[in-house]
């Protein structure tokens, strides 16, 4: 199938993608998206966002209401078998059968893979410390998270699809799934994940999408999200601050002034900052770049509870909007 | 991987079978061994003839002279209520080759693999084809070792129109299957599929029951449209075997097996 969006490079091309429900809004409106072969693809947004829909119409579990989606430059339903020898998928939720053991588990989906030798899978189970000779039903929800690693992992696929990888996992484990992404990209893997866990993005991705409401709001280069020339910056002088300070620094911003403190967004080169402070006595300047989270919270600003607020960060970021959203495009 | 599903279905599958087959084959030896002569059997004959005839028809009994014999009291016991309980299996099975995986969200997992959706239906369709072959099989096998226990009445019953009968409720319990396939390869809704199954099971149950007693209305002329009425163990008792209304249901089976296949190839898959 030819896409007219796709490039030679790209391992998921989806075009004008559209996904309705029966009975209900759209899930997925119109999404066009590019993974190119060999990054590490984060795909960001809250609960109904559309992230799963997405995954599930690559996998042709579901079928596009309009839409075209190609992985490998070939048609995700059309050719859906052949794409999906190539892929490794780890489902939000994963449900097994409950009576069988991990092993058991995976002796199967190795032979429906055609896979002999599950000597990998092994290997994956001693990094994440798993014993697969227990029944799926006596699993937490960790040791499950790590049953589904093992499967999306074992044979090495060449595209891997992971929703919401690592929740469930601890800190160390988490760790550990970073270094399988990284040691997945080193090998030339393609790797497209969903999360909600921001840091996990910040520190594994190469790009990032962010979903809202079925729609693309954003495609970025994880870097570029957090380095695009816009720092928050908090100011105290000895003296009350006079408002008219700002009017002459264009680059700041959502500017909140409590007497001899302020707090704005700036872009743009420091050297006017400094020089419209010089007059003043200045007792504290801190300059920070948002992180991944507060960036990804400037597109959900209005989103109501929006699971991307974890680390209380709300208020804050609901200043940041307008100005972080135009330096990043 | 060809096969893989078979197999695996099999291997999951044969435990259950044999509770079954213990189960529903044990109940058979109880009722083969409960009456030692014929003349305890024609005692039972002559209670049932006080029945009222629609209760007589559903208790499966037609001639009553003939259920006066070891064969008419065989055909009662088992060819009138077993084919029932084995619809229960039928459809438990049947419910096993998509809805239950798909409604628990395991589905996601075994369609991530390069196997068509077509493929997880038939193989999963033609194991449990054979896992009620072998739950009938046991069947068989008690209701033959009960005989062994009363001489007097094995000596009257021909073995091979004994098996005929016995293994005749095998496309009767594909039927059930089959009609489970279709409705979960076309629907996503288990509970939908579950209830258009009993509907088609109960359904069935009374057309046959109620078409064999009134015999002149519409229900009658209906009564070949439920399954039931495809297993005539009398005649097959008689010597008049049919062939063709005896496998009438396995053809059904297959019919319905296909659509169901076609159905879920084009269906979206989970919740």
């Amino acid at each position: 199938m030819t896409l007219s969006r796709r490039t030679a490079s790209d391992i998921i091309t989806t075009e004008k993608l559209t996904k309705v429900y029966s009975g209900s809004k759209k899930a997925l409106d119109s999404l066009d998206l590019n993974v190119e072969q060999g990054e590490v693809f984060g795909y960001l947004g809250p609960n109904g966002a559309g992230k799963t829909t997405t995954i599930r119409l690559l996998l042709d579990l579901i079928r596009p209401t309009s839409g075209r989606a190609a992985l490998f430059g070939l048609d995700a339903t059309a050719d859906s078998e052949a794409v999906r020898a190539r892929i490794g998928y780890l489902p939000a939720e994963l449900n097994l059968w409950n009576h069988l053991t991990a092993l058991d588990v995976v002796r199967y989906m190795a032979r429906l893979r055609g896979l002999g030798d599950i000597g990998f899978a092994r290997q994956l189970g001693e990094r994440l410390a798993f014993d697969f000779n227990k029944r799926v039903k006596s699993f937490s929800t960790g040791n499950k998270r790590k049953l589904g690693l093992i499967l999306a992992f074992m044979h090495k696929p060449e595209l891997l699809i992971l929703d919401e990888p690592s929740s469930g996992l601890d800190p160390l484990m988490q760790q550990t799934f970073n270094q399988l992404v990284m040691e997945a990209k080193a090998n030339g893997q393609t790797v497209f994940l969903s999360s909600h866990v921001l840091g996990e993005v910040q520190a594994i991705c190469d790009r990032v999408a962010i979903l809202r409401h079925g729609q693309l709001q954003e495609v970025a280069r994880v870097d570029s999200l957090t380095h695009a020339h816009v720092r928050y910056v908090s100011l105290r002088l000895r003296e009350p601050i006079p408002a008219e300070l700002f009017a002459g620094l264009p680059g700041a911003s959502d500017v909140r002034i409590d007497g001899s403190a302020a707090q704005f967004q700036y872009r743009g080169d420091i050297d006017p900052l400094l020089r419209a402070f010089a007059p003043y006595y200045v007792e504290d300047l801190r300059l920070h770049e948002p992180t991944l989270e507060e960036i990804f919270l400037t597109f959900y600003g209005d989103a109501p509870a929006a699971e991307g607020r974890e680390n209380g960060q709300a208020p804050h970021n609901s200043a940041l909007s307008g100005a972080h959203k135009e330096a990043v495009r | 991987m060809n096969g893989v599903i078979f197999t695996e279905t099999l291997r999951r599958g044969w435990r259950g079978m044999l509770w079954w087959g213990i189960g529903l084959g044990f109940l058979a030896w109880l009722n083969v061994i409960a009456v030692p002569n014929v003349e305890s059997i024609q005692q039972i004959a002559g209670l049932l003839e006080t029945m009222p005839p629609l209760m007589m028809q559903m208790f499966g009994v037609t001639d009553i002279q003939f259920m006066a014999t070891p064969e008419g009291y065989l055909a009662l016991q088992l060819f009138a209520f077993f084919p029932l309980v084995l619809a229960i299996y039928g459809g438990s099975v049947g419910m096993n080759i998509v809805a239950n995986e798909e409604d628990r969200g395991i589905l996601d997992m075994l369609l991530s693999a390069p196997v068509p959706r077509w493929r997880v239906l038939l193989e999963k369709a033609l194991a449990y084809a054979v896992l009620i072959v072998g739950v009938v099989a046991l069947l068989f096998a008690w209701v033959w070792a009960g005989l062994l226990m009363v001489p007097e009445i094995a000596a009257q019953i021909d073995m091979g129109e004994l098996a005929v009968a016995t293994f005749g409720m095998v496309p009767q319990t594909w039927i059930v299957m089959g009609a489970a396939a279709l409705f979960t390869g076309l629907l996503r809704s288990r509970g939908l599929a579950l209830g258009l199954v009993a509907a088609f099971v109960v359904g069935s149950y009374f057309l046959n029951t109620l078409g064999g007693a009134v015999t002149d209305s519409i229900l009658a002329t209906l009564r070949p449209l439920s399954y039931f009425s495809h297993l005539d163990s009398a005649a097959i008792f008689n010597g008049n075997v049919q062939w063709g209304a005896l496998l009438l249901p396995a053809l059904a089976t297959a019919v319905g097996v296909g659509i169901g296949m076609i159905g879920f190839q084009r269906r979206d898959v989970g919740a």
